[in-house]
Formats: C-alpha cells, sequence, structure tokens
C-alpha cells in the first residue's frame, strides 16, 4: 500500500515538467499512468491475499492479543523503543516551540508562540483549514454513510467492484488526486481554491468513512432491524432509533480522522491550490525557518490530545466505537 | 440491490442509491475521465509557451487591478490605469499571435513521460520498500501495546501511539525531523501542477475583488540547506526556463484567495516575491 502512497518520484516528474513549456497534458499523462498502475497493484495484492474469497458481510471480531515476546522486559523495551520514534516528531515540535536557546534571554521562550498568535496571515490559513475541514466532514459523512449501506446490501461480487472504484482516490497520490480534480472542476468551470480541495479531499476521506462505518454496521444484528419492521416502523424511524445511534460513536471517530486529516494534508490542498494552513507552513518552513512553525506544531498536537481527550471522555470504553474494524476501544 | 429498497424504503433507498452514484460519477469517474482525455491532447510547444506568457501577463494584471482598488489617490491611479491598459494589450496581442491554437489528439504526452522519470521511479520504489518494512516493524507492536492495554488505558495509548504521530501530518513531520536529525535532503524544486485553464479569464476589469496571489505564485522548495530566502529563490527554477523570475511580480491568476493588500506580516515578508506595490500618491 505504501507504494501506491509515496509521492517523491511524483514530485521528481512534476518538478522536471516545469522545465518544460507549461503543458498541462504531461501531468494527465503521469496522473493517469499513476492512477492504472495503483489499480493494478491493487488489484494484484487482492488477488494474491484471496480477496475474491473476503466475505464482506462478515462479523469481522478482532483476534484475542497474541503477545509478541514471552520476556517482558525485551517487550516493554521494544514497545518504548517504537513510542519514542513515534513520537519523536512531535515531541521535537514542543521543545522547539518553547525553546528560547537562540534569544538572548535563553531558556524557555514563548516567543514563537506569541508570533503565532500575531500572525493574521497564519491565523487566516488556520481558519480556512479549518472551513476545509468542516465541509469535508459534511461531505464525506453521508457519501460514507450511503456507500456503507449499497455496500451492505449488494452481492459479493458486486461489492468488491464497487469498493474497487471508489477506494481508487484513497490509494493514489494525495497530488494526482487533487491534480485529477483540478482538471475536472475546471471544465465545469470551477477555478483552482477551496472548493475544489473540499471535493478533493471527500474524494479520499469517502471510502475512509465508508470502511469504518461498513465494519460498525457488521456488528449490528440485522434481527433487530427487522423485528422493529415487524413491530410496524418504518425504514426512516428504524434508521434514526436504530441504525444511526449505533453508527454514531464510529462516525465521530471516523469524523475526527477526516478532519485531521484535511487539517493536515499538505499535497491535496497544493495541487488544487488551496492555500491551507499545512500549505502556508511547507511554503514557510523551506524558505524561512522561524519558530511560528514549531509553535504551530505544537499547537496542533496540543488541540489533538485535548480533543481526543473528550471524545475519550464522552464514550465509554462499552461503547467500542471501532469495534469491527478490529481496532477497539 | 433489490434488499436496499426492501430494507431501507423506497425514498431513503433511492437517496442512498442516489448518494453512492453521486459519490462514484462526481467524485472517482469524472476526474478520471476528464485526466484521461487532457492526457491525450498536445499543443504545439510554441503554442504553450505563448499560452504560458498570456496567463502569466493575466496573473500580473489581476495583480495590478488589486492594487488599483487599494490605491484611493487619483495620480496613483492613473500610473497604474496605464500599466494595466499596456499589459492587457499585450496579453490581446498573444491571443492574436495564435494562443489558442489547435489540439491534437494523441500519445506524445505518455512518449515524454517514458524518458524522464526512471530514476525517480526507482528510488520512490526503494522508498516505498524501506518505508512498509518500517511501517510494519513500528506498526506491529504498538498493535500489540494497544490490543494488551487494560480497557482503562486502551485509549490513551491509541492516542498516543497512533493519533498524535498522525495529527502532525507530513509536511511538519519532514520539519520535526529535519530538527532532530539536521540532515539536509537533496533539493527538490516542486511547483504546483497548474495547467492553463481553458476558459481564459476576462480582461476587462472585475467589480469585485480580483484574486490576489498571497501563496500560489511563491517559489516552493524542498531544499533546507540553506535558510537564506534570497539564495533559494536564485536556485529554484520557477515555472521553468522560459517564465521570467519571482520578482517580477507575476502569479497565476487562477488563485482564489482575495486579501486585503496591506496584509503583509513582518515574519513573512522575506519569503514572497516582492509584489510591485503601487506608488501610493504623494
Amino acid at each position: 500500500m505504501t507504494a501506491g502512497r509515496d509521492g517523491a518520484w511524483v514530485a521528481a516528474i512534476l518538478a522536471h515538467r516545469t522545465a518544460d513549456p507549461f503543458d498541462g497534458g504531461t501531468a494527465a499523462a503521469l496522473a493517469i499512468a499513476l492512477q492504472l498502475a495503483c489499480l493494478l497493484v491493487v488489484a494484484a495484492l487482492l488477488r494474491l491475499a484471496g480477496a475474491h474469497r473476503f466475505d464482506l458481510h462478515r462479523s469481522s471480531r478482532p483476534a484475542d492479543a497474541t503477545p509478541l515476546f514471552r520476556g517482558n522486559l525485551i517487550r516493554i523495551l521494544y514497545v518504548s523503543i517504537v513510542a519514542s520514534l513515534l513520537l519523536a516528531p512531535a515531541a521535537a515540535m514542543l521543545a522547539s516551540a518553547l525553546d528560547g536557546s537562540a534569544t538572548p534571554a535563553g531558556g524557555l521562550s514563548t516567543r514563537g508562540v506569541t508570533a503565532l498568535i500575531t500572525d493574521a496571515e497564519l491565523g487566516r490559513a488556520c481558519a480556512r483549514s479549518l472551513r476545509l475541514a468542516g465541509t469535508v466532514v459534511g461531505l464525506a459523512l453521508p457519501l460514507g454513510l450511503a456507500g456503507a449501506l449499497v455496500l451492505r446490501h449488494l452481492s459479493r461480487r458486486a461489492a468488491g467492484l464497487l469498493v474497487a472504484l471508489l477506494a481508487i482516490p484513497a490509494l493514489t497520490p494525495g497530488l494526482v488526486v487533487g491534480l485529477s480534480v483540478a482538471l475536472a472542476g475546471r471544465e465545469l468551470g470551477l477555478s483552482d481554491g477551496p472548493s475544489l480541495t473540499a471535493l478533493a479531499h471527500a474524494a479520499v476521506a469517502a471510502p475512509l468513512v465508508a470502511l469504518l462505518l461498513h465494519a460498525r454496521l457488521a456488528t449490528l444484528d440485522p434481527g433487530v432491524e427487522s423485528v422493529a419492521r415487524d413491530l410496524g416502523a418504518s425504514p426512516g424511524r428504524v434508521m434514526r432509533r436504530i441504525l444511526l445511534p449505533h453508527l454514531a460513536p464510529t462516525a465521530v471517530v471516523a469524523a475526527g480522522l477526516v478532519a485531521l486529516r484535511a487539517v493536515t494534508d499538505h499535497d491535496i490542498a497544493f495541487a488544487t491550490g488551496g492555500s491551507t494552513l499545512a500549505v502556508e507552513l511547507a511554503a514557510r518552513a523551506t524558505v524561512d525557518p522561524t519558530p511560528v512553525i514549531d509553535a504551530a506544531g505544537a499547537t496542533i498536537i496540543v488541540a489533538t490530545i485535548l480533543l481526543a481527550a473528550a471524545v475519550l471522555r464522552r464514550a465509554p470504553a462499552s461503547r467500542r466505537p471501532l469495534a469491527g474494524a478490529g481496532i477497539d476501544f | 440491490m433489490a434488499d436496499l429498497f426492501r430494507i431501507r424504503g423506497p425514498h431513503l433507498g433511492a437517496l442512498i442509491a442516489l448518494l453512492t452514484a453521486v459519490w462514484a460519477i462526481a467524485l472517482v469517474i469524472a476526474p478520471i475521465a476528464v485526466t484521461a482525455v487532457r492526457s491525450l491532447e498536445t499543443v504545439d510547444a510554441d503554442v504553450a509557451t505563448l499560452r504560458l506568457e498570456r496567463e502569466l501577463l493575466l496573473g500580473e494584471l489581476a495583480n495590478l487591478r488589486h492594487a488599483w482598488e487599494a490605491v484611493a489617490e487619483p495620480e496613483g491611479r492613473a500610473d497604474l490605469d496605464r500599466r494595466i491598459r499596456l499589459l492587457a494589450e499585450r496579453a490581446h496581442r498573444l491571443e492574436t499571435l495564435g494562443a489558442d491554437g489547435p489540439v491534437t489528439f494523441g500519445f506524445a504526452n505518455f512518449a515524454r513521460l517514458a524518458g524522464a522519470p526512471v530514476a525517480a521511479l526507482v528510488q520512490g520504489l526503494a522508498t516505498a520498500a524501506v518505508a512498509t518494512l518500517l511501517a510494519l516493524l513500528l506498526a506491529y507492536p504498538a498493535a500489540c501495546a494497544t490490543a494488551g492495554a487494560s480497557d482503562r488505558t486502551r485509549g490513551p495509548t491509541l492516542v498516543a501511539l497512533l493519533v498524535v504521530p498522525f495529527a502532525l501530518g507530513e509536511v511538519l513531520r519532514l520539519h520535526a525531523w529535519r530538527a532532530l536529525v539536521g540532515g539536509a535532503p537533496p533539493s527538490v524544486t516542486r511547483s504546483p501542477p497548474r495547467p492553463p485553464p481553458r476558459s481564459s479569464p476576462p480582461l476587462t476589469p472585475s467589480p469585485s475583488a480580483p484574486p490576489c496571489c498571497t501563496s500560489s505564485c511563491r517559489p516552493r522548495s524542498f531544499s533546507s540547506t540553506s535558510p537564506s530566502a534570497a539564495s533559494i529563490r536564485e536556485r529554484s527554477t520557477w515555472r521553468g526556463a522560459s517564465a521570467p523570475p519571482p520578482s517580477a511580480g507575476i502569479c497565476a491568476s487562477s488563485s482564489p484567495t482575495p486579501c486585503p493588500a496591506s496584509a503583509s506580516p513582518p515574519l513573512s515578508s522575506s519569503s514572497r516575491p516582492p509584489v510591485r506595490s503601487p506608488p501610493r500618491g504623494s
């Protein structure tokens, strides 16, 4: 899967493209070639994994955790190394946001944070990012829910085909998705900007939402719904009183993940001409590394932790929002 | 599919099917189809250059109109009027020179693609292989730690191991790793994939706020070998050799972001190609 997401050589070719006279055709050719390649790789992987025998309708229960190592010490050591590798960037961000060694006073400094608060342009970019996240969630949740419900009622073969089609944007590099959506938008007379960025993000986010909701749906006993129908509940009432409450915790988590991705993603916004916070920060980080960037990163981390804590506090462990997706908390 | 309508009822079933169809057509099939058609279209190289020149002119024109609206004094406006008229004439001349030349269909774009990216492709695949291996090594114990945690600690473990690393995004994560390791990555110049729009923007001044280029015309470079903005600007090829340097204050006309002309925070002003600011009268 990582091969499909790796954008390094895409970036190299896009850079190469600029040495030619300005011509979108080559980039479009690249995008099509990449999408075909991704499709082939995914098809090959699915075939290797015997995906045609995959049962989308099977209720998937998380397997019992098998201990990684018997020796407790080695296990703890390994996990702590992994944790430190995963958390190192975040820790570095937090540390350098408050690092004042470059200032005359030394020690701790709130220089970066102050600069961040007073930076009007970053504030506007941040507002644009938040608006984008809201739009993407608003688009991806209904689409993902509809997709999950359709998948539940399709035959196995048709469901596989539909999944393959809908998952294409999620599996191609963000630059390519952004470029494709931008080209299609121009055909319709839409210019580059927030609306195209939101559409491209929705194309990537909706499959993720559908996947999570579909997995959650598998944990709902179909008998419950049919009993409600037999007792005279209308389809709308069954949806409102049984289906949506069952899906709600997963929808919250899916919305959080989608919003987080919309805020932090660079490639899609870059390709569709949306000037989000990530694009703004990337443009600054390469040319003019200032404490503002560290402060912005630290703010994002702290905000994420606070939001996650709020969600965890509201959802007791028994609700298990991600049960069925193999993740279970 | 019949199950969908039987269980959800005709109205809800139709709504659900419609939403899925809209998703598939508008967000997946249409972009791929348009990209496929565009990938077969080729314009003559000279025509492409003319188009680029015209696009850049139109971008500068939009800039000037934006400046014109910010200037209230008649003297400053008269000066800007002259410049705008000149640029509009030049853009118009380029158009009549055949900037909207014929489009030929064929596989020329793919042929051009074939030669260039082999080294980049190999490097990308190697990176992908290493990343996959590392991801397995890192994700397996993280998954074990999450699965083995008690009900009370599972949520926080999940947040710490999965959500926080995810929250940074690739830009900031790269920045943080660079600061940690201190290595200088190879310089890769990256320009926005921005083919010329098919329909040209109108040449007449628009009454609404014209597009402004706060971020789209900035030189973008992935190099961090030198923090000096000027040196990076020199090294980065901006929209190819045929394009004028960024100091000319030209930007893509399709940038959508309206912004007040006076907003220029001190921290970022050095990173921006200077936009030609009009004289503010006397």
